[in-house]
């Protein structure tokens, strides 16, 4: 029996449409939140004051194993990653949450491939690393902005000033009374962070971030949007 | 009172706005507090007491004291000498009936003489029946502002700060310290309760101080530092453990973390006891100056001042500066011990001085018109053949001060009194502390300023900025310390009779009489006075009353002030809002993927945990009829899903649960109970071996997060060799579709063989439904043919309303939790944590086919080899309710005996009607002689009455099971 393969939604699909989100198709077959209201306010929103993006289509591998590391050095040529650093990782990035536990962030789509290829290269070597593909039980959810600091202080315990918390470090933590892997994801000069959790409380941690970033003209962007900020960083070469 | 012409660096005077009080229209400026704007107004009486109802004026000014507390809208006790007056604000009075003039509620101070510190503990003891009466009464007389219930959720939220350095308090030494801490890189929040910085400076003469500049040019610095924040408006709550403070700024809680605390909280002007005390018109020397200086208000028209220091002269002049008559001054000590530049001046100008004297009475009714002065005679007495009368519309009180060393105390420093000083002050501080200013008794503005420096400094220093401070500025300063001149009275009443009420506690309206006969009552330590008089225990928390109730234990008792004791210092340090506290209303909930889809079909949410599930979809009896004659289908994404990998996961398995896991091949499955090592039955689900070393393994909804970090513990603690455990619960959605028709559906939708020879029951396939890549169990909870489909969350609407789309044909519908309860308990399957607690074994629970006693070990093997040797002393079992009887609730109790000895015996743990059998059925706990025999007779206690119930063994439904296995 031959069916298409359905789109994928996202954790916050449903939230989104509320808000007004316009959806389009992208990598991995999701569908995601295109554009709100227009590109150019988004951008705006995120360059001068705070706004929030779902970025669920992330694909998100979980290697586990006391030689986890070895292998990720194997596939990615990774030196030594401190827990809670992070390294890149092909077109993705591999955080070490645990000394036995890796993450590894991939383009939306690629998740397969990359575990494929950890896989390949742990029973190459005869390490017994389990990994697993979590990326349809995660949401992740981008905050991005000069503000962005104050709204995670609010949300957070922990120190988000950049001498406490890099770019490209991460930390599990309890934000807004859940469980979350915060991560610091600049785009270029621009403050971001990523906050990935649990899929079941996406729509919860989205709610509550957006009433807590109020105060600062917190605003939903798509993901033109988002890929604009990315895009106009790299050109200008931050 | 009245606004003077110029004057008050708080209010813009271009500004006007308008208020009311207790309905009278006002008019202030910009920038007036409702103290002030009042004070312009003419208003002297803003409040009554707790208590006695006596009427109450501004007396601080400064936040401090209970005098100002009023009721905004629905906001009570606020203080009015701190809330910025906005446009059309509804300002009122509290506690009082009918109004704030003539309060009915006052007649209570002819009671007064029956109503000593204590009474209610002895008087409305008994009867006991008539508490309510007395409470309801109590309540209404006595109290502050009232609550409105109805009052809409405010906005309330909470911010986590770091920083290297918090000092607290905005005076001269507090900036001297952030100035000099940030200078050395330290990140630094200078934290202050009032809207701006400067401490004492904001309302204090102008003298040609050349260190006033000092203190201007440091103010004006810190705004130029980057790594120095300043938080104006924000009180300190308290400090905790781990080196935290937590402050509260505009309906803000803030936690901060610090490195070093620099306390610079000043000190309280100090009042004093003499008769009619309270009276509207008695003011501190501080609150005058604010009014005057911040506000351009000045208190009165003829001032009396009493004073023990040189700051009561600088109060004394100032009001002659400003236009006020000053009808004396009296200072307690001698002219040789006062060293104010102002004596020949105010001389000069014919105020009348009155040196080693002292008031004894404030006259007046309801506000001051006079006040009686007398000679101080030797030691604390006076000699009242000198009692002069002096008219005045304004006593001024200004004998000195204590410092505020609740933050010193709460951060874990020492004080002690310095009788030298007549204060107490810190000793003994731990080195993440450091006290300055009026809080550690520095006074002269050049050694506030040294010392914030040096704390400052050593605060930097010890967090790795800066070098150590020199030494030779630490004997600089202990050099001006040593010069510093004492500005407290050691007297804190004067005993001269107290024909009249003389308030100790203003907030509790407890007087120097009250605390007498409490001493008297055998309460002579510190705590017990505090807790049978209630001294110190309202807003205030002790700002105003606690040193003068030390100073009259200790001369009541003989002891000396540090034999006497303090009380304990406890946080909040600062009234705070129980919204603050509070906070931003945070309530997480978990949505299944199909949530959505819920609700635009009608589903009714319930919730579980903190899953909000479908319960039903308007007919709970329609869906259970589906499933029993055609297919449901329900979303079971709650249920906790683990991933476990590694070669050793059937020794693991074999360990964790009660029954056998070693034979179980690739594509089985099997139902499984987990025990704690006591032979408690923790959680139940069914686990699928899917390949060579992975298994995947269900738990309840409620369960998932336990288990994982159980299994977790076990195989961190050494079992299941190399076995590694994800926690795939939230990665996959499940569905679970259930019926008699169920092939049907799936045929249409997937290439996998549904027949029971190939796919039989607790088999396990995995394959693509209707495109999607699904993991198929052959399990149920309904007793039905049924088939649990696990897909990537991502696709489950999709694969859902395919689903629904196949079954049409079929007669499908979506089924919700509440026809799932009805059709597991026609099977008589339990529910574990609804049908079972804490004390439960799977031997009682009726599960003892699953506990497999010739296992090498498990949990709990030994506990349940106990239990199966000796039998059960409760059992879990079914029941029917006799034809027109009526349906027992949860948790309702099974009783034995008759009308006169009733004995509880067991309980209701689930009870239905069941659609499917027209009867009431359900499962409760019965003694095993009882419930071990099937048809037995019991009653279960409804409503008063009995109502009888017959035991039944097994399912009620399909007792074979055919139905599921087809």
């Amino acid at each position: 029996m031959s069916v298409a393969r359905p789109d994928l939604l996202t954790p916050l699909h449903a939230v989104l449409k509320g808000h007004g989100a316009q959806f389009s198709q992208s990598a991995g077959g999701w569908l995601v939140a295109s554009v709100y209201t227009d590109q150019q306010s988004e951008v705006s929103a995120a360059r001068q004051r705070l706004a929030i993006a779902d970025d669920s289509t992330k694909g998100n591998v979980r290697v586990e194993g006391a030689e986890a590391e070895a292998v990720l050095q194997a596939v990615y040529g990774l030196g030594t990653v401190a827990i809670g650093e992070s390294a890149a990782a092909a077109s993705g990035r591999c955080y070490r949450l645990r000394d036995d536990l890796f993450c590894v962030i991939t383009p939306a789509g690629a998740e397969d491939v990359a575990a494929d290829a950890i896989v390949a290269a742990g029973e190459a070597a005869g390490h017994g690393v389990t990994v697993t593909i979590v990326t349809h039980g995660q949401a992740s959810i981008r905050i991005i902005g000069p503000r962005v600091t104050e709204l995670m202080s609010k949300l957070c315990g922990l120190d988000f000033s950049s001498a406490a918390f890099s770019d490209g470090t991460a930390q599990r933590t309890s934000f807004a009374k859940t469980a979350q892997l915060v991560i610091r994801h600049d785009i270029g000069q621009l403050p971001a962070f990523l906050v990935v959790g649990a899929r079941s409380g996406a729509a919860y941690v989205w709610e509550t971030i957006l009433e807590s970033g109020e105060e600062y003209g917190i605003t939903p962007i798509g993901q033109t949007a988002l890929e604009m900020i990315i895009k106009e960083s790299n050109e200008r070469g931050t | 009172m009245r606004r003077l012409p110029e004057g008050g660096t708080r209010i813009d005077r271009s500004s006007d706005l308008q208020f009311s009080f207790d309905g009278r229209k006002l008019n202030a400026h910009k920038g007036d507090t409702i103290g002030s704007a009042l004070a312009a107004a003419g208003v002297r009486v803003v409040s009554r007491s707790f208590k006695y109802h006596r009427p109450r004026g501004l007396l601080c000014c400064s936040g401090h004291c209970p005098n100002c507390l009023v009721q905004i809208g629905d906001e009570p006790n606020v203080r009015s000498c701190m809330r910025p007056v906005e446009e059309g604000m509804q300002v009122s009075s509290q506690n009082v009936w009918p109004s704030l003039r003539f309060d009915l509620l006052s007649l209570s101070r002819f009671a007064s003489r029956f109503m000593p510190a204590g009474f209610y503990y002895k008087t409305f003891i008994r009867p006991k029946w008539l508490w309510p009466f007395y409470e309801h009464v109590l309540r209404n007389a006595a109290g502050l502002g009232l609550v409105d219930p109805k009052t809409p959720r405010g906005r309330y939220d909470k911010r986590y700060l770091h920083t290297d350095v918090v000092v607290a308090g905005g005076g001269p030494a507090g900036i001297s310290a952030a100035h000099a801490a940030g200078a050395r890189g330290a990140s630094v929040l200078l934290v202050d309760e009032n809207a701006e910085l400067g401490g004492h400076l904001r309302f204090t003469s102008s003298t040609s101080d050349p260190k006033r500049a000092v203190v201007q040019r440091l103010r004006s610095e810190l705004d130029q530092m980057q790594n120095v924040h300043v938080l104006a408006n924000t009180s300190i709550l308290g400090w905790y453990r781990h080196n935290w403070l937590a402050a509260e700024t505009d309906n803000r809680l803030l936690k901060i973390r610090m490195g070093s605390l620099v306390a610079a909280t000043g000190a309280f002007e100090r009042p004093l006891q003499f008769d009619n005390n309270d009276l509207p018109g008695v003011m501190l020397g501080g609150a005058v100056l604010r009014l005057r200086h911040q506000f351009g208000v000045v208190a009165g028209t003829r001032a009396l001042v009493v004073t023990a220091n040189d700051d009561g002269w600088e109060v004394a002049a100032d009001l002659r500066a400003a236009g006020v008559e000053v009808a004396a001054i009296v200072d307690e000590r001698t002219a040789s011990a006062c060293a104010s530049p102002h004596t020949v001046s105010l001389a000069d100008e014919g105020v009348p001085i009155y040196f080693q004297h002292t008031v004894l009475k404030a006259i007046g009714a309801g506000e001051v018109t006079a006040a009686m002065i007398a000679q101080v005679a030797k030691g604390d007495e006076v000699d009242k053949t000198t009692c002069k009368r002096i008219n005045c519309d304004l006593l001024v009180i200004s004998v000195g001060w204590t410092p505020d060393t609740d933050l010193t105390h709460l951060a874990g420093g020492k004080t002690r009194y310095e009788s030298d000083r007549a204060e107490m002050l810190p000793t003994e501080l731990p080195a993440h502390l450091h006290v300055v200013g009026r809080a550690a008794g520095t006074h002269g503005l050049e050694a506030q300023l040294l010392e914030g420096a040096i704390a400052g400094q050593t605060a930097a220093h010890g967090l790795g900025f800066g070098a150590r401070t020199d030494a030779g500025r630490v004997a600089e300063l202990r050099q001006l310390k040593s010069q510093e001149s004492k500005r407290s009275s050691s007297r804190v009443s004067v005993p001269a009779g107290m024909a009249k009420k003389r308030f100790v506690c203003l907030c509790e309206d407890v007087t120097e009489e009250d605390i007498l006969s409490t001493i008297a009552e055998g309460y002579d330590s510190m705590q017990l006075l505090k807790r049978y008089s209630t001294v110190s225990m309202g807003p205030c928390q002790g700002k105003m009353c606690s040193m003068a109730a030390i100073q009259i234990c200790a001369r009541e008792t003989g002891r000396s002030i540090p034999d006497t004791g303090t009380t304990t210092s406890r946080p909040p340090a600062a009234p705070v809002s129980l919204g603050a506290l509070a906070g931003q209303e945070m309530e997480p909930v978990q949505l299944s993927p199909l949530h959505a889809w819920h609700l635009m079909n009608g589903g009714k949410t319930m919730v579980a945990g903190r899953w909000i599930r479908a319960e039903h979809y308007g007919d709970p009896v329609a869906e259970i009829k589906a499933v029993r004659e055609a297919v449901g289908l329900i979303d079971v994404s709650s249920l906790g899903k683990l991933r476990l990998t590694g070669s050793g996961v059937p020794d693991l398995l074999q360990r964790v649960y009660i029954n056998k896991w070693r034979k179980l091949g690739v594509g089985q499955s099997r139902y499984g109970v987990m025990c704690n090592d006591e032979g408690i039955v923790l959680d139940d689900g069914v686990c699928a071996h899917v390949g060579e070393d992975e298994w995947y393994m269900s738990t309840t909804s409620s369960g998932a997060t336990g288990m994982y970090d159980w299994m977790q513990w076990w195989i961190q603690s050494g079992w299941g060799e190399g076995v590694h455990l994800t926690n795939v619960t939230e990665a996959f959605a499940a569905m679970n579709l259930a019926g008699p028709r169920t092939r049907e559906v799936l045929r249409d939708l997937t290439d996998i063989d549904l027949s029971g020879d190939a796919f039989p029951y607790m088999a396990t396939r995995n394959g693509e439904v209707a495109g999607v890549p699904c993991r198929l169990l052959r399990i149920g909870f309904t007793g039905e043919l049924s088939y649990e489909l696990h897909c990537p969350s991502g696709y489950a609407v999709s694969l859902w309303e395919a689903l629904i789309a196949a079954g049409q044909a079929h007669g499908i519908k979506a089924f919700g939790v509440e026809a799932q309860r009805v059709l597991r308990l026609e099977k008589g399957h339990i529910i574990v944590g609804h049908d079972t607690d804490g004390l439960t074994d799977p031997i009682m629970a009726n599960m003892e086919w699953a506990v497999k006693l010739d296992k090498t070990d498990f949990l709990g093997i030994r506990h349940l080899s106990r239990v199966a040797e000796h039998g059960p002393r409760d059992r879990l079992v079914g029941f029917k309710v006799p034809a027109g009887g009526a349906k027992p609730e949860e948790g309702m109790q099974i009783v034995a005996g008759d009308d006169e000895q009733t004995e509880v015996i067991g309980w209701v743990t689930s009870c239905r009607m069941s659609p499917t059998l027209g009867e009431i059925i359900g499962l409760c706990w019965l003694p095993s002689e009882l419930g071990d025999r099937a048809g037995a007779e019991f009653k279960i206690h409804i409503d008063g009455r009995s109502q009888p119930a017959r035991v039944w063994h097994g399912a009620f439904y399909d007792p074979e099971g055919t139905r599921l296995r087809i």
